[in-house]
């Protein structure tokens, strides 16, 4: 192995956008770790959907040697870590394998809530932390007002800060030597019985499940045979290795070193993220720190719009499940929608990314149904269940009590939207206000208390109107609390579409139900009739909308060149409703069946 | 015996473009010349000499746009290649072109049928949609054309941005003081990518309502024919002279179109040129045919198109000359689609399928199942 007091294992904690995989980029150039030819713009950020959006969900690790001026060669091992919060445990779990982080803070951005929340996370799992100002090339760069952001809310000295220009390269090679310096090696004895950290993990169709994991102690080798300590499976170690950046195997990994396993785990939830992976035949006393279940937070159906495309999806999904341990599905069916699934997520945008992976790499057209936390309802005879499903819950009267989730709410804006923000949050979305922090010249640090299921419909959106696009935010799930909820259900001419129903706290009740069935109207294209929606709560119709019938239809000009054109675009339309779902002798579109999530949307019309 | 077509010659250039269209257009006059001389050049590369045209139609664009010269110098290269016997010559005309001089020369060519474009009465609309003449500019050309033409066009739109119904009501005064041979009056289509929809999308323009536009259609279809006109296809009204150059492309019949984004139909090829100008001239350039797209249709699709634009007439269509023409079996294949809409948007009388006054209005409904 490398000698120990020359490997660095280092994560980059850094908010969206703020330069992450650029510094990244960089590293590698100057490494000489990604032949050029071969280096698409930001090589960390394998995944489409996250070069798409530029922000990175799921962090792969890539190991760089680097010759440092004090004449030694460094390995550093650099762990990405995912930059939403839906994947705040994944983010602890990289942190856990690295002993030190570049905080990269955007010049002209400052400290936004998320990279405080990762940088108390470096802090808990006792890293060094080495702060970078980066972009610091923008016209617009305020250099002092960030170190002053990050003396506020981190109490980060200037002095202690770097300066840098990821995208020109300057203060990089200055950074690197500063984490040689400040950051430690890794500790740990190879002679000590094997515990290795899984940070992270992805399916490979040939090797099966990958671990990606740092020893801590002991040494790992190909043919050993491995124990999980939190399921105790046991697996043969079949490949051994280093990200170079690709896979690259090695004989084994031993203390301090950053790589990968495989042993023929058929998916990654068998190499679960957290988890101490010990020697079968001599296991560690006790696992490493950390380990938790990762457990789904926001469900909704899934459902093919074509139900003959029910196998496919099943298979999609199954597929897709080898790769995401987070995610889980259960086989549900609904009146309206067939045959699907009832799926969990870590949270919406780990929905969004779900549903795009499935729809564009496995071809298939989606229906969603509007997302919604989990439930709990206590039981006429004292017994807790859990509610995935709105329209699963009981007829009020034959339970207790409903009880639903509140999280623990950080939000940092500029102080002239703290007003607003907190009437908005109190008002309208019944969080409860805890405290405030200064967070630098003119921002503040707001915490509050709130319900969950208030976050999933106009909140995201709202937070960022209200605060012209600067409040940023973190959130973590804190307890359960009974609550007085209706469920809203929605009938589309006459007919209830359970697929549709939705929980409200009593309050907003009738404001959520006029709401709802506006929107719904407004996507339902128009029929030759009239149809009426509705929405029912307590066991009566509470609001109703109309979509009217359409009164003309009339196929404009047509001349000669026309006719292909004509008839090209006749049939276009009328394959968008082909993809639609009939329901006794109503068309409605997907984007009916998420009409929740643009309730409060501005209305264009 | 040669083969009887009409043919359309599409000018596209014009002094501005109109927010609300998606035709092919273009502003830069430099370019006159050389497109006149690319169409002479694709009509050296059609195999003309079979053909007998018994219409012709200059589009546009605004052919009134360029100097006659242009006109007349194509005119004789058409009756170079063509045998000519043209009942019908029809050229597109924007108010503001309109001069004694230009309808004298045009008239002298042979044209015997002008079609004019007015599209609304009101001049805040006019302003809206970018047309460079008031109703007063429009009224005192209109009655120069009359002077040489008794075959006389006028385009007009509904569904306008900002249009009340009072302007359609407007409308039809103004038609039944001019009382022109002809009649097209559409429904403003909004395309994506035009000007207009995106004022649309912005909210800087306001289409009318469903209800209000429900109400400038039904207004329109019962004052023309107060005033004596025959509806005689669904956007076309004429006191006594119907196109006889659009009845061949609604009854399917042959043309041959030159010039960009120009259709064709000569026997069951169907082709449409390239749209884009220099793209146009490229082609053209190495002697090479100009098509945006080109092919032979099979019988399901002529006999579908044949159906589609065919029900567009008031008459509609012979069921029995489809028989002949495609064969029972598939004819009645292509009928029983439209089975459903029988007795309510659709009726059979002496032999021909055709909309009723209701099916008139909901004929993209019907015409879809074609597609």
């Amino acid at each position: 192995m490398y000698e120990r007091k020359f490997i660095r294992n280092i994560s980059i904690i850094a908010h969206i956008d703020h330069g992450k995989s650029t510094l990244a980029d960089r590293i590698l150039e100057m490494t000489h770790s990604v032949d050029l030819r071969k280096m698409r713009d930001q090589y960390l950020d394998s995944m489409e959907i996250e070069r798409e959006r530029g922000i990175t969900i799921k962090a792969q690790p890539v190991k760089v040697m680097y010759d440092s001026v004090d004449g030694n060669r460094y390995e550093i091992n650099l762990i990405d870590t995912p930059g939403h919060v839906d994947f705040t445990y994944e983010v602890s779990r990289s942190l856990a394998a690295c002993e030190g982080v570049i905080l990269l803070v955007d010049a002209t951005q400052g400290v936004e809530a998320q990279t405080i929340a990762n940088a108390y996370l470096a802090i808990d799992n006792g890293l060094e932390i080495v702060t970078a100002i980066n972009k610091i090339d923008m016209p617009n760069a305020n250099i002092e007002e960030t170190q002053r952001e990050l003396y506020d809310t981190l109490g980060i000295k200037p002095e202690e800060t770097l300066l840098v220009s990821a995208k020109t390269g300057q203060g990089v090679r200055e950074l690197i030597e500063e984490v040689i310096k400040r950051v430690p090696p890794p500790s740990g004895s190879e002679k000590d019985t094997l515990r290795a950290l899984i940070f992270g993990a992805n399916y490979d169709p040939y090797k099966g499940a990958v671990a990606h994991i740092k020893v801590v102690d002991g040494k790992v080798s190909k043919g050993d045979l491995v124990r999980m300590m939190s399921s105790g499976q046991s697996h043969e170690v079949s490949e051994v290795g280093i990200f170079a950046p690709d896979l690259y195997p090695t004989d084994s990994l031993s203390s301090g070193e950053v790589g990968y396993i495989a042993a023929n785990m058929k998916e990654v939830s068998q190499a679960r993220l957290g988890d101490t992976i010990t020697l079968n035949s001599n296991p560690a006393t006790k696992p490493l720190p950390g380990y938790k279940e990762m457990k789904a937070v926001v469900y909704a159906g899934i459902y093919p719009s074509d139900p003959q495309d029910y196998d496919n999806l099943r298979k999609a999904i199954e597929r897709y499940k080898l790769n995401d341990a987070a995610f889980v599905f259960e086989p549900d069916n609904s009146a309206a929608l067939g045959f699907g699934f009832r799926c969990g997520f870590l949270g919406l945008l780990h929905m969004e990314i779900v549903i795009e992976r499935l729809e564009d790499e496995y071809d298939l057209d989606i229906i969603a149904t509007a997302p919604n936390v989990i439930y709990e309802i206590v039981m006429a005879d004292g017994s807790v269940k859990r509610f995935t499903d709105p329209s699963k819950i009981p007829p009020e009267g034959t339970y207790i009590e409903i009880r639903e989730p509140y999280v623990n709410l950080t939000l940092i804006t500029p102080v002239d939207s703290m007003g607003d923000l907190v009437n908005f949050i109190q008002n309208e979305k019944r969080g409860e206000f805890v405290s405030t922090e200064n967070a630098g010249k003119n921002r503040v640090t707001l915490h509050f208390k709130m319900p969950m299921g208030e976050m999933i419909f106009d909140f995201f959106d709202k937070i960022k109107a209200i605060s012209h696009g600067y409040a940023s935010m973190d959130y973590e799930i804190d307890e359960y609390r009974k609550s007085d909820l209706v469920v809203i259900g929605i009938l589309v001419n006459k007919e209830r579409v359970e697929a549709l129903d939705t929980v409200v706290h009593a309050s907003k009740a009738y404001n959520v139900a006029k709401a709802l069935v506006e929107s719904i109207a407004e996507s339902i294209p128009r029929h030759q009739f009239e149809i009426p929606i509705q929405a029912t709560a307590h066991g009566r119709i509470i609001a109703r909308a109309t979509v009217n019938p359409f009164r003309k239809d009339v196929l404009a000009k047509c001349y000669g060149g026309d006719v292909t054109r004509k008839m090209k675009l006749l049939k276009k339309q009328k394959e968008g409703k082909k993809r639609m779902k009939m329901l006794g002798s109503v068309e409605i579109p997907k984007e009916t069946f998420l009409s929740i999530l643009s309730i409060g949307k501005e209305n264009k019309n | 015996m040669k083969t009887k077509i009409s043919l359309y010659v599409h000018v596209p250039f014009c002094s501005r473009k109109c927010v609300y269209c998606d035709f092919t257009s273009v502003v830069n006059e430099k370019l006159i010349p050389s497109y006149f001389e690319a169409m002479e050049k694709e009509i050296d590369l059609r195999s003309c000499k079979n053909f007998e045209v018994f219409t012709m139609y200059f589009g546009g664009g605004t052919p009134s746009h360029v100097d006659v010269g242009y006109i007349s110098k194509l005119m004789k290269k058409i009756e170079s290649a063509f045998e000519i016997n043209a009942q019908e010559i029809t050229l597109e005309m924007n108010p503001e072109d309109v001069t004694d001089d230009k309808c004298h020369r045009l008239k002298d060519l042979g044209v015997n049928r002008i079609s004019l474009g007015l599209q609304s009465s009101s001049n805040e609309i006019l302003k809206v949609i970018g047309r460079p003449y008031t109703l007063e500019d429009f009224l005192k050309r209109y009655y120069i054309v009359r002077k040489y033409f008794n075959n006389v066009n006028i385009d007009l739109m509904y569904n306008l941005p900002f249009e009340r119904l009072s302007d359609v009501e407007s409308d039809l005064r103004i038609i039944e003081s001019t009382r022109p041979d002809h009649i097209s009056f559409y429904e403003l289509e909004l395309h994506e990518g035009t000007p207009l929809y995106s004022m649309v999308n912005a909210g800087v323009a306001r289409l009318p309502s469903e209800e209000i536009s429900e109400r400038m259609y039904d207004t329109i279809v019962d004052g023309l024919e107060n005033f004596g006109y025959k509806r005689y296809e669904l956007s076309s009204w004429t006191l006594e002279k119907p196109s006889i150059h659009n009845i061949n492309y609604w009854e399917n019949g042959e043309y041959l179109g030159i010039g960009v984004s120009a259709g064709s139909h000569i026997g069951t090829e169907r082709s449409v040129n390239l749209s884009d100008i220099n793209d146009y001239f490229a082609k053209i350039r190495s002697n090479l045919l100009p098509y945006e797209y080109h092919k032979n249709n099979s019988l399901k699709e002529e006999i579908g198109e044949t159906i589609f634009m065919g029900l567009r007439l008031a008459r509609g269509i012979n069921e029995n000359d489809l028989r002949t023409k495609f064969g029972s079996e598939l004819t009645a294949i292509y009928l029983e689609k439209l089975d459903k809409f029988r007795g309510y948007f659709l009726e059979s009388k002496d032999g021909f399928l055709r909309f009723t006054k209701e099916g008139m209005k909901f004929s993209a409904l019907v015409l879809s199942e074609l597609v």
